[in-house]
């Protein structure tokens, strides 16, 4: 028996934001017929749409796991907590991008629309339990974001990163499709009655025929699914297009792309390796290398950038290293450590890399973007607020107390030892200490520079949305890393169940 | 039958799809790109997909090679010099890497059993007509359904992306 209406409510959030998007996309031309300053309505109407979607996701965080469309959908505790920090992260990112875009003249309602339905893409991403669906949602996802990297059209930078973000992920795209056809004719093989692409069945094939080694076939499937999620959430060496891809868009993009597709594409990460935990020989070593990889070259790249943006992509792909480590740890003793740690740190991941290009959002004014290092010289002699806000982001990126930074790390840390991986852990912390040096160098431009005529000076006018999601960052940057027991209570209950 | 069939166009196919690699003149390499999708509509038949056959030659061979030859002929693609690269360590690291994954590939058994299997067929005869996949998609019981609604977001997506990036002034 088929319950349609059971189905459609494990997605309920999914389709609050999808109606939203609607919305806004028939609403938008609507309003522009016969109101010439209908302009805060689109971001208006998102972010009540968002809020209600967090909404309804924060009060059935605990509820049982629910499979849903016969088994494409699985509304699990750890896919409403993935969905909870997407939808975070969104209402973020519009509240960054009103002030924004209203300087650039880019204030469109199809910006709006795209953020609206790639999030909607996103949050399927992470609670599909079949590999078909999470292709047609990465997709979603994807197609979105290729056209939100170029929507500064008059820009060159823009168009580049644009068309470059789009030939690598249909590239990328590719390789995945091709793994999970593998994928399917792997366990097709391995069973002997036909092959699935459903996660829940290719876990318990593989734990019952645990005696049996796994074709080569599924072995280059898993590979070429590797590789294609390792695109999207750029680990090293997929991480190519993310520099030229993060300077390239308008920065409040460059915000939304960074904590949302990492947000996603971890979680899907951890989806599809947990499901093959007990063939963890045949990949555990290449998740490590991708991790070592990535931390360090990351971070070694980004020792030299004078360009915040690229500085903070770099910095992006070294988080998406130290996140790689926790994904490692869940093939062990540690698993229910490690996907809490995974969680907190994906949380305090999108609170200060939103939080780092809020404030370069908010010192954005007309004809003037904040991109470069020297744009910051002795900012604290003249916008101290801004400056101590992003001496707080670049000291939570680092990993330093009293952040979410630091707590998030030292989470990893603790999940990597309890799996027993401590030489892992030894070069986490050496990534670590590297890390530190380009944060303090941002830090040591804006408080012990003097400004000179290159100095941004003045901020966006009317930027009170900005303040509040840099406020809503700062705050929960600090008091989550203070107090981290209260997410980690919530996490800790909510991913009881997932782990096997 | 289908074996010989196979491997005839099998032969046909790889030898398109390298000359389309290799040429120089661009409408000929499109030409190549044909002969590959008409070669790989035949394999869809006979591994008894009839549809994904049809569709193959209706959108690829049709819709997007006439894209294909339209973008060459406006773009005035004569010239291949620009396309001629020197002193580029790629095309080896590419031989080398294509050949290690063509040997993991036969060593998989891919290469090697798919005729066995073929001879015994365990598909379901009319999965690939119209009529089966429509079943099978549409099927509430099976996964199908839902992947299959969510493309229609995507799609919306598509044509909302390419409106916004063709526009040039608003």
């Amino acid at each position: 028996m088929v319950n349609m209406s059971a189905n459609l409510d494990a997605i309920l959030p999914a389709i609050v934001i999808m109606v939203t998007g609607f919305l806004v996309l028939i609403g938008d031309s609507c309003v522009s017929a016969w109101r010439s300053n209908g302009k805060g309505l689109n971001s208006g109407v998102s972010l009540v749409g968002i809020l209600i979607a967090l909404f309804f996701t924060a009060t059935r965080l605990n509820q049982p796991v629910h499979n849903a469309f016969s088994g494409a959908i699985i509304d699990d505790s750890f896919g409403r907590c993935a969905i909870l920090l997407l939808l975070i992260a969104a209402a973020l990112a519009v509240l960054l991008s009103t002030t924004y875009l209203e300087n650039k003249q880019l204030q469109h309602g199809e910006y709006y629309v795209l953020i609206l339905f790639s999030l909607f893409g996103a949050m399927l991403m992470v609670s599909s339990n079949d590999l078909i669906t999470l292709f047609v949602s990465i997709e979603t996802l994807s197609v979105a974001l290729y056209v939100l990297a170029g929507f500064a059209k008059t820009e060159e930078r823009s168009e580049e990163a644009a068309l470059k973000y789009f030939l690598l992920g249909a590239f990328a795209a590719g390789f995945l499709l091709y793994g999970i056809a593998l994928v399917y004719g792997g366990t097709g093989i391995l069973t002997g009655n036909g092959g699935t692409t459903n996660l829940a069945l290719i876990a318990t094939s593989l734990r019952d025929l645990s005696s049996v080694a796994p074709p080569l076939m599924f072995i280059l499937g898993v590979a070429l699914v590797l590789v294609g999620l390792a695109f999207k959430s750029a680990l090293v060496p997929f991480h190519m297009w993310t520099p030229d891809v993060y300077q390239g868009a308008p920065t409040s993009v460059t915000a939304y792309m960074a904590a949302v597709v990492k947000i996603a594409a971890f979680a899907v990460l951890f989806r599809f390796f947990n499901a093959l935990t007990s063939i963890s020989q045949y990949w555990l070593i290449a998740v490590q290398v991708l991790a070592v990889l990535t931390m360090f070259v990351g971070n070694i790249l980004a020792l030299t950038q004078d360009n915040v943006k690229r500085l903070l992509a770099y910095s992006s792909i070294a988080h998406a290293g130290y996140l790689t480590v926790a994904l490692s740890a869940i093939a062990g003793k540690g698993a229910q450590l490690a996907v809490e740690a995974l969680t907190f740190y994906l949380f305090a991941y999108t609170l200060m890399t939103m939080g780092a290009f809020g404030v370069l959002i908010w010192l954005s004014h007309k004809g003037r973007d904040c991109q470069t290092l020297s744009d910051l010289k002795g900012l604290v002699k003249v916008d101290p607020a801004a400056a101590y806000m992003m001496l707080i982001f670049m000291l939570s990126l680092g990993g330093i107390p009293p952040t979410m930074g630091f707590m998030g790390k030292w989470l990893i840390f603790n999940a990597i030892m309890q799996s027993g991986q401590i030489w892992l852990a030894i070069l986490l912390g050496f990534a670590s200490i590297i890390s530190v040096y380009y944060y303090l160098k941002v830090v040591w431009m804006m408080c012990f520079s003097e400004p000179d005529k290159q100095t941004i000076t003045g901020h966006a006018i009317e930027g009170w949305a900005v303040q509040l999601a840099m406020a809503v960052s700062v705050i929960g940057s600090l008091l989550f890393g203070l107090v981290p027991g209260f997410i980690q209570n919530m996490l800790g209950a909510a991913v009881n169940i997932i782990v096997r | 039958m289908a074996t010989v069939l196979f491997w005839i166009l099998a032969l046909v196919s790889v030898i398109a799809s390298i000359s389309m690699v290799t040429t120089k003149n661009p409408v000929r390499s499109a030409l190549f790109l044909v002969v590959t999708f008409l070669c790989v509509a035949v394999f869809y038949v006979i591994l008894s997909a009839q549809f994904i056959a049809a569709v193959q030659i209706i959108v690829y061979a049709g819709a997007i090679m006439v894209l294909f030859l339209f973008v060459i002929m406006l773009l005035n693609l004569g010239t291949p010099q620009a396309l001629v690269e020197r002193g580029s360590l790629q095309p080896a690291f590419a031989v080398v890497l294509g050949i290690s994954f063509a040997v993991t590939l036969v060593m998989s058994g891919s290469f090697v059993t798919l005729p066995a299997v073929a001879a015994q067929p365990e598909v379901y005869e009319p999965l690939g007509t119209v009529r089966g996949i429509g079943i099978n998609l549409f099927d509430p019981k099976q996964p199908w359904l839902f992947p299959f609604e969510a493309t229609s977001i995507l799609l919306l997506i598509a044509v909302v992306g390419a409106i916004v990036m063709a526009k040039r002034k608003v």
